[in-house]
């Protein structure tokens, strides 16, 4: 049958494919992101693969023992606490086990061990792995001369031959400590090099290559046991099969505890076991993904809500020939479906692409990072495909059913422009407020309460919620904000009134932009109130500043000391002298003015007659000796420092114990300390050079110089570049919305060819009419920003509330650098999005706009 | 008052009764067809005229099944079509009618060809290709199947129309207005191909229209005013005509 719906779905792709550019671009960079989500998490276990799993990747099937299951099954008999090793370890008799299993047609012992090497004049650590006898189990690959092949040859890794200069022919000592404590040394031979291994867990090491008989020899009189056995399979079995008649042949002699997995299952219990992390990086950036994805879908939708406003005269006419109400959407459908799929395949290409670059990038340039390899999973090409797709379709959907439900007769009307009404329904803003409410109350909640998981939900629910009243608010904000600053001129007030012309279409088109900035905004707020926050609470954690330790105990001379007070940086330097011992250890006093200035908390000062000791003390008293004998008690002012130096001002240090600066000068133990306050805007390069510094000034090694600077500093680098990463996966949902706004604006222009070609008639001059569509742009834009910004503060802020709640007090702290800059980035790209459309609206003669249907 | 156009019951192509159209409510109430009664009969083309907000043009609307009558009964070859939902209207109307209107008569997105074979494409029907070649030939539009509308003269644009009205060999054929932004010489040469099809092809046709010339074209001229038929001419001449819509008061 001849498919008329399909065939006009293509000549309308076709005619009017310049207007499908910006939902091709949303769709694309929206999958993009899913796919180079998908594809990281693969390429980081193909990698790992390559690396961790080099050793059994050629296998069929690997073997471990379980530890943790026979640890998990203790019996009577394991009277230390300890599963009997029996039950778990991989010796001479599972290797024959194995062998001996119907099925198997070779296996290997991988050797656990490590030998030490002693080449030239010097001693280096280095890892085993042995020769198989069937060839294509070894792991290891030869890069020049021979595997060995007897008790007195052995094979490097070139890394490391190359590093410790040895080449073939040299002969080494190797010697291994056997389980009595003896050791075992052997001369051998280098007979071979063998390629660098990948393996992060020894590629720290020189790897060994070794043959079977040698690792015998080095394993002493003991059995030798392996750390997994790998094993080919005679092919025509099946795996699964084979897999629980080697587990049944193993616990026959009495091993029970083994898994026997395939090597992408061993690679993905590995993976986990040396990762960790890894899923949750996917899942943190699949949610950004599904972020990326719903604003590509406002695109969508409102793409084709104007594409079908503008074809509205066309569908009528297919209405009036006789095409059903079916069969119009589902051309709109086809359409929509096409679009999405290319432009989905389309966005595949794309994140294969950043992500080869990325990798090939990554392996350049970090040399630990050789390995990494690009994975692209059958589901980082089908899933993205399919949600693109997807989401095409369901966002065309709405569109597609209004030009479903356009009249014959429109067809006959003259070109009027049929501006397709979105009121609200009622069901929409009872379901907005509902879901508002309950999520603001769970915020709301959360917030008092400390709770992040209630309130994470609130916001979940609160903000789709504001989002479906979207259309109460938003055109009413831009018409407001429109008429204050449309300053009485006709363009101005023209692009206010049109800019709120379709308030379903603004509400879209804003809403898009609207969710990007929140986002945004609701990161930058609540990083900095965590930070700020955090700040407080790591002040009072992390007491001092930086601390010098005199290791020679020789003193501080009060010239060097002098000298470090006058470096960049340094705010307040006192000295602390040890003055006598206590159940918290060495008890120091210093000057009680410099301490009050030192410390990074005020609350936390000793004042007279008592002590600040670490949080480990716990009454309210402390006991102590002075190294002249002298006794009494103090009282405690106990910090939140957990290593902290018990210390008190000279004042009381000599009423109490009765030793002066004098006094502590004289004596022999004299040991001193130096306590700092640096400049808080100090970068972490320039506490590096203050710590070189301070060591030159004060003559002391650089590990001398500690405190908590660094750690408050890490934090901040932490919650730094957490933000800017987040910041960085956002922008992309912002870029998309910014093409919306583009696309919503160029089309808007081409619905209203007619009415601006009458406006340049009636005298409107070209800077006029590009002018009001800059203004017209820039409204939707900017109000769709600040009211993001506005919306993403409060969730910010309540959300740092409930996360650092359970801290203590939050200190409110608003990034408004970084709010402006992303209000002025919003203004600037919606007025950048308006140039082409304002270009193209200019370019047309009055009355050509008049002639056109 | 009831007009009817001369026929037998046996070749009526469409036929109304107690027709009435009525738009708004209250203040802005507008009676748009008064219980227009009127059978036009096949093989015949018919012109309908009138002053602005006569009417003719909701008569044919609602005649085409393109609106919805508030009252009254239509039938197109003998179905009633008020009764219709929209599916079933939307079928009869490819089926059974086809249209030329003033402009924007064609799909830009298609071609010529693809638009004449149109109806049929929705419909999942297989075109005559002989009938097809037959049109075409008499409307001189062999050269021009590839072009899209853009690429055709007005003319040929319109010609493209007929063409597509009369492949589905209809029951009847709507044209509103159809030469109405033709030139002279381009709408006399449609008309005449309007008239012709009726001659040659037996094709019923009924045509909104204001223009004397066009109707003088038709067979029978109805006259109409305020929602209601007062009149009738039968081989209009365009004298006739004018004389007969001066005494409407136009």
């Amino acid at each position: 049958m001849y498919n008329s719906v399909l065939q006009l779905a293509l000549a309308n792709l076709k005619t009017y494919s310049r207007r499908f550019i910006a939902v091709t671009l949303a769709v694309m960079i929206g999958t993009a992101f899913l796919g180079a989500t998908l594809m990281v998490n693969a390429s980081a276990t193909e990698s790992l693969k390559n690396s961790i799993g080099s050793s059994y990747a050629n296998s069929d099937l690997v073997i471990h023992g379980d530890y943790s299951a026979a640890y998990d099954n203790l019996d009577a008999a394991d009277t230390d606490g300890e599963p009997d090793p029996v039950g778990y370890q991989l010796g001479a008799k599972a290797l024959k086990a194995v062998e001996g299993t119907a099925g198997v047609s070779a296996a290997h012992g991988a050797a656990g061990t490590s030998v030490s090497v002693h080449a030239g004049s010097k001693d280096y650590f280095a890892s085993v792995s042995t020769v198989a006898k069937d060839p294509r189990l070894t792991s290891t690959v030869l890069e020049s001369g021979a595997l060995p092949s007897s008790s007195d040859q052995v094979a490097v890794d070139a890394t490391y031959a190359g590093e410790y200069n040895i080449s073939r022919g040299d002969v080494l000592d190797v010697a291994s400590a056997t389980e009595d404590g003896k050791e075992i040394s052997k001369q051998v031979k280098v007979t071979g090099i063998t390629e660098a291994s990948n393996d992060p867990l020894t590629g720290a090491n020189m790897s060994l290559t070794v043959s079977q008989s040698l690792l015998e020899a080095l394993s002493g009189p003991g059995e030798t046991t392996y750390q997994s056995i790998a094993l080919l399979s005679v092919g025509s079995v099946d795996l699964d099969t084979l897999k629980t008649s080697i587990t049944s042949a193993l616990a026959s002699e009495g091993i029970e505890y083994t898994t026997v997995l395939t090597p992408d299952e061993q690679i993905v219990k590995d993976v986990a076991n040396f990762s960790g992390g890894n899923d949750q990086l996917t899942i943190v950036l699949l949610v950004f993904a599904l972020i990326a994805l719903v604003v590509t879908g406002l695109v969508v939708m409102n793409t084709f809500a104007v594409l079908i406003a503008q074809r509205t005269r066309e569908l009528a006419l297919m209405r009036t020939l006789g095409a059903l109400r079916s069969q119009i959407r589902s051309s709109v459908l086809i359409e929509a479906l096409l679009v999405g799929l290319l432009a989905s395949a389309a966005g595949v290409l794309l994140a294969t692409g950043i992500m080869a670059g990325l990798i090939a990038i990554l392996g350049a340039t970090v040399p630990s990072m050789s390995f990494a390899i690009l994975a692209v999973p059958v589901q980082a090409i089908v899933v993205p495909i399919l949600a693109g797709t997807l989401i095409t379709l369901v966002a065309a959907w709405v569109p597609a059913g209004k030009a479903m439900s356009v009249s014959p007769l429109a067809a006959l009307r003259p070109a009027d422009d049929v501006a397709m009404g979105n009121k609200a329904g009622k069901v929409r803003i009872v379901c907005g407020l509902l879901l508002l409410f309950a999520g603001a109350a769970a915020l709301a909640y959360g917030a008092i309460e400390g709770d992040i998981l209630i309130a994470f939900g609130g916001g979940m629910l609160s903000f789709p919620g504001i989002l479906m009243l979207g259309s109460l608010f938003l055109p009413k904000t831009v018409s407001a904000i429109g008429n204050l600053t449309s300053g009485g001129t006709v363009p101005g007030k023209l692009a206010s009134l049109n800019a709120v012309r379709n308030p379903g279409r603004t509400t879209a088109t804003a809403t898009a932009l609207l969710i990007g900035v929140t986002l945004v905004s609701m990161m930058m707020v609540g990083a900095q109130t965590a930070k700020s926050s955090l700040g407080d609470a790591l002040g009072s954690e992390y007491l001092v500043d930086i601390q010098i330790l005199d290791y020679d105990q020789k003193g501080f001379s009060t010239d060097a000391i002098a000298k470090a007070a006058t470096l960049d940086g340094v705010e307040v330097i006192t000295e602390l002298g040890s003055v006598g011992t206590s159940a918290e250890g060495e008890l120091y006093a210093t000057d009680p003015a410099l301490l009050a200035r030192v410390l990074n908390s005020d609350k936390q000062v000793p004042g007279s007659g008592e002590i600040l000791t670490g949080s480990t003390h716990e009454a309210s008293t402390l006991a102590a000796t002075s190294y002249t004998g002298a006794s009494g008690e103090l009282k405690a002012l106990v910090s939140d420092s957990n290593s902290f130096r018990p210390v008190m001002g000279w004042d009381t240090a000599e009423r109490v114990l009765g030793i002066t600066p004098a006094v502590a000068a004289e004596a022999t133990q004299h040991e001193s300390l130096l306590w700092l306050k640096a400049d808080d805007n100090l970068d972490a390069a320039a506490l590096r050079t203050l710590q070189t510094d301070l060591a030159v000034a004060l003559g002391v090694e650089e590990f001398a110089i500690g405190g908590g600077m660094k750690e408050m500093q890490m934090f901040n680098t932490v919650i730094d570049m957490l933000l800017m990463i987040v910041s960085g996966l956002l922008a992309v949902a912002v870029l998309i919305a910014l093409i919306g706004v583009a696309n919503t604006l160029s089309l808007s222009v081409l619905e209203r060819t007619r009415e601006n070609s009458l406006l340049r008639a009636l005298g409107l001059t070209r800077g006029q009419l590009k002018k009001m569509l800059a203004t017209e742009a820039v409204l939707i834009g900017g109000v769709a920003a600040l009211l993001g910004v506005l919306l993403g503060s409060a969730y910010g802020l309540l959300g740092a509330q409930s996360v650092m709640g359970a801290f203590g007090a939050m200190s409110v702290s608003i990034p408004w650098l970084q709010l402006a800059g992303v209000i002025a980035v919003s203004v600037v790209a919606a007025l950048a999005a308006s140039i082409v459309p304002a270009r193209r609206a200019a370019k047309l003669a009055p009355v050509q706009g008049l002639a056109s249907d | 008052m009831t007009i009817t156009a001369p026929h037998t019951s046996t070749d009526i192509a469409v036929h109304a009764t107690n027709l009435s159209k009525i738009y708004g409510a209250g203040t802005t109430r507008v009676e748009a067809l008064r219980g227009v009664e009127v059978s036009f009969a096949r093989g015949k083309f018919t012109a309908i005229m009138g002053p602005s907000g006569s009417g003719k043009s909701t008569l044919m609307h609602c005649l085409a099944g393109l609106d919805d009558a508030s009252g009254g009964s239509i039938y197109i070859g003998g179905t009633d079509i008020s009764k219709l939902n929209d599916d079933a209207l939307t079928k009869m109307r490819r089926e059974k009618v086809g249209f030329v209107f003033q402009s924007f008569n064609l799909v830009p997105t298609l071609t010529a060809e693809a638009n004449i074979l149109l109806p049929l494409a929705l419909a999942g029907k297989k075109h005559d290709a002989a009938w097809l070649e037959t049109i075409v030939a008499t409307l001189g539009l062999k050269d021009r199947l590839t072009h899209k509308p853009h690429e055709l003269s007005g003319g040929q644009q319109q010609r493209v129309a007929v063409a597509r009205a009369l492949l589905t060999r209809p029951e009847v054929v709507f044209g509103d207005e159809p030469t109405g932004n033709l030139d002279s010489r381009t709408g006399a040469e449609v008309l005449s191909l309007l008239r012709s099809s009726t001659r040659e092809m037996g094709q019923t046709i009924i045509m909104v229209t204001h223009d004397a010339i066009a109707a003088s074209y038709a067979d029978t001229v109805l006259l109409m005013k305020d929602g209601e038929l007062v009149g009738q001419l039968e081989d209009p001449t365009v004298e006739s005509v004018t004389q007969a819509l001066s005494g409407l008061g136009v």
